[in-house]
């Protein structure tokens, strides 16, 4: 009882006219210190690109960061500091400030940072333990692994893949063209050659249809959201925290989730299916699938198209790029 | 890994023959010929070019494509783990760092004219393994250092292919309508500024077959080699 009357007693001191402008300042004051933080303190000895609170440095950098950051360099150097959101960045922009940071640093500079949009809201699905990028052991383990499937030779013994789909996209361009009497659009091809030999890497499927096939498009449209949800200067989410709360924010990121969980298991169903029926064609998950426990060897394909075998799963050895 | 290279390899790829369409790329294209069929007189480049990669200018062609359009203009982001000395100042471990890859590729105080697109700025480095090119990583189309691409050496030989068939296949022009023309521009032929890779407006190239036999030949024999894939 004596407790509340004391509460109120502070409450209505604070409120009361003399008191209430200088309680408020204090409060946004406060709040401004709180939500106006970055992950690390300003940097010293480093220019710094002036911004307004809250945001930053994030409405100046607009939608080309590239061309903004790059005319900054002009006039602070080539590297510097900027804010985005709460987060501190340290911007490198000339050939050689870049060799000496990701090159001579290579070993301090092996993380990468979480991002809510991509790490959070993307990747937190179906299990797959995707968005452990941050550097730890299982990490190097699973890069490891994929250097292995992707070195020199390993590629070299994909080269019969390669053959076939060039062939394949430069005859439906021959077609298409009516031997070059129509003017067409090379990207449907080229994107289909890509994902096509992606694929038969992974999954020993390939997408038989032509430039209009469905899964084609399918997964081209939903990997290049996927990715954009990645990108830097795409999800301010990622950089004002107070946005994340912002209702139906994750919808779109949730969406393509899902339509990325829903391919990927068809393709391992289908995988599946297929070397239970004795008919699957040597790849990556087949690999895994037919022995879990195989340990780490050379990973090679040989020129038998024989598979050896490693640990890998194929949405893991993604994370870690 | 299904969409490692999904978006970027189409990105360079298309660029690349974007801008062969336009007029200094007709010059690209005769330099490019001729330099093929200096290494394989015999009309077997289309399935040699499987085994080895034995055209300097090809390569060459490949790595000024990468630097060229940057097909991620600002790198996927890293994070230290241990304190970096950049000249006075102490970066403590836990930073972000972001590689502005289309500014150090438009540098020029490391790229004589930048904004010329010149393959033969490549041709002095004749090493084909990026990750390890003896003067150095000639480009960052694969980022740089511990997290570099890992597909690099899949992609590369998926580019080299792709050039190498187009050219000996085609003569690629220019379209037949002004509005079908292909915007050349590093940053400005992407559709969406803020997108991760560079995903290419639409265009139109006109494709003149150079010798319709040889190339019904080249395709037959493809196709009866890959027949069991």
């Amino acid at each position: 009882m004596a407790q509340t009357s004391q509460d109120q007693s502070v409450l209505s001191l604070l409120t009361s006219p003399q008191i209430l402008p200088f309680f408020l300042i204090a409060l946004v004051y406060a709040v401004l210190q709180i939500i106006d933080r970055t992950d690390v303190p300003k940097i010293k000895n480093l220019p710094e690109i002036p911004g307004v609170p809250l945001f930053g440095n994030l409405l100046q950098l607009g939608q080309d960061h590239a061309k903004v950051a790059q005319k900054w360099s002009e006039k602070y150097g080539p590297v510097f500091q900027v804010r985005m959101g709460n987060r501190r960045i340290i911007f490198a922009n000339t050939f050689d400030s870049v060799r000496n940071l990701w090159i001579t640093n290579q070993s301090a500079l092996i993380s990468r940072p979480m991002l809510h949009t991509f790490h959070t809201v993307v990747s937190s699905s179906e299990g797959f333990t995707i968005g452990t990028s941050p550097w730890d052991e299982s990490c190097k383990a699973r890069r490891k692994a994929a250097a292995t499937a992707l070195n020199r030779p390993a590629v070299q013994s994909y080269m019969p893949i390669i053959d076939y789909e060039a062939t394949k996209s430069i005859k439906e361009m021959l077609l298409d063209s009516k031997h070059g009497q129509i003017d067409i659009d090379p990207n449907a091809y080229f994107t289909r050659y890509a994902l096509s030999t992606s694929l038969t890497l992974n999954y020993g499927i390939k997408i038989e249809g032509n430039v209009n096939d469905e899964m084609l498009k399918e997964i081209t449209h939903v990997e290049r959201m996927v990715s954009n949800f990645r990108s830097t200067s795409n999800n301010w989410a990622d950089y004002i925290p107070l946005m994340r709360l912002w209702p139906g924010g994750s919808t779109k990121p949730q969406e393509y989730r899902k339509r990325r969980g829903d391919y990927m298991h068809k393709l391992l169903n289908m995988l599946k299916q297929r070397i239970a029926d004795g008919t699957d064609k040597p790849c990556i998950s087949g690999n895994v699938l037919k022995d879990p426990e195989a340990k780490l060897t050379d990973g090679m394909f040989s020129q038998h198209r024989k598979v050896t075998q490693h640990v890998l799963t194929v949405p893991q050895a993604r994370s870690c790029l | 890994m299904v969409s490692a290279g999904l978006d970027t390899v189409p990105g360079n790829l298309i660029m690349c023959i974007a801008y062969l369409s336009s007029g200094h790329g007709q010059e690209i294209q005769e330099r490019a010929l001729h330099e093929i069929n200096k290494v394989y007189p015999n009309n077997d480049a289309w399935e040699r070019c499987l085994h080895e990669e034995k055209v300097p200018y090809i390569t060459a062609l490949v790595k000024e494509t990468l630097r060229f359009w940057s097909v991620i203009p600002i790198c996927l982001p890293r994070t230290s783990m241990k304190d970096i000395k950049w000249g006075n100042a102490v970066i403590p471990a836990g930073t972000s760092f972001y590689m502005n890859a289309y500014a150090a590729h438009y540098d020029d105080t490391h790229f004589k004219s930048p904004y010329d697109f010149n393959p033969d700025r490549y041709l002095a480095d004749d090493s084909v393994d990026d990750a390890a090119a003896s003067r150095g990583t000639p480009h960052y189309g694969y980022g740089a250092g511990s997290r570099m691409c890992i597909g690099s050496h899949l992609a590369n030989r998926e580019l080299y292919t792709a050039f190498l068939r187009m050219i000996i296949a085609f003569e690629i022009v220019g379209p037949k309508e002004k509005k079908d023309e292909a915007v050349l521009d590093a940053l400005g032929c992407n559709m969406y500024p803020t997108s991760l890779t560079l995903d290419p407006k639409p265009f139109k190239v006109g494709l003149k077959v150079r010798d319709r036999v040889l190339v019904e030949r080249w395709i037959a024999e493809s196709e009866e080699r890959t027949k069991d894939l």
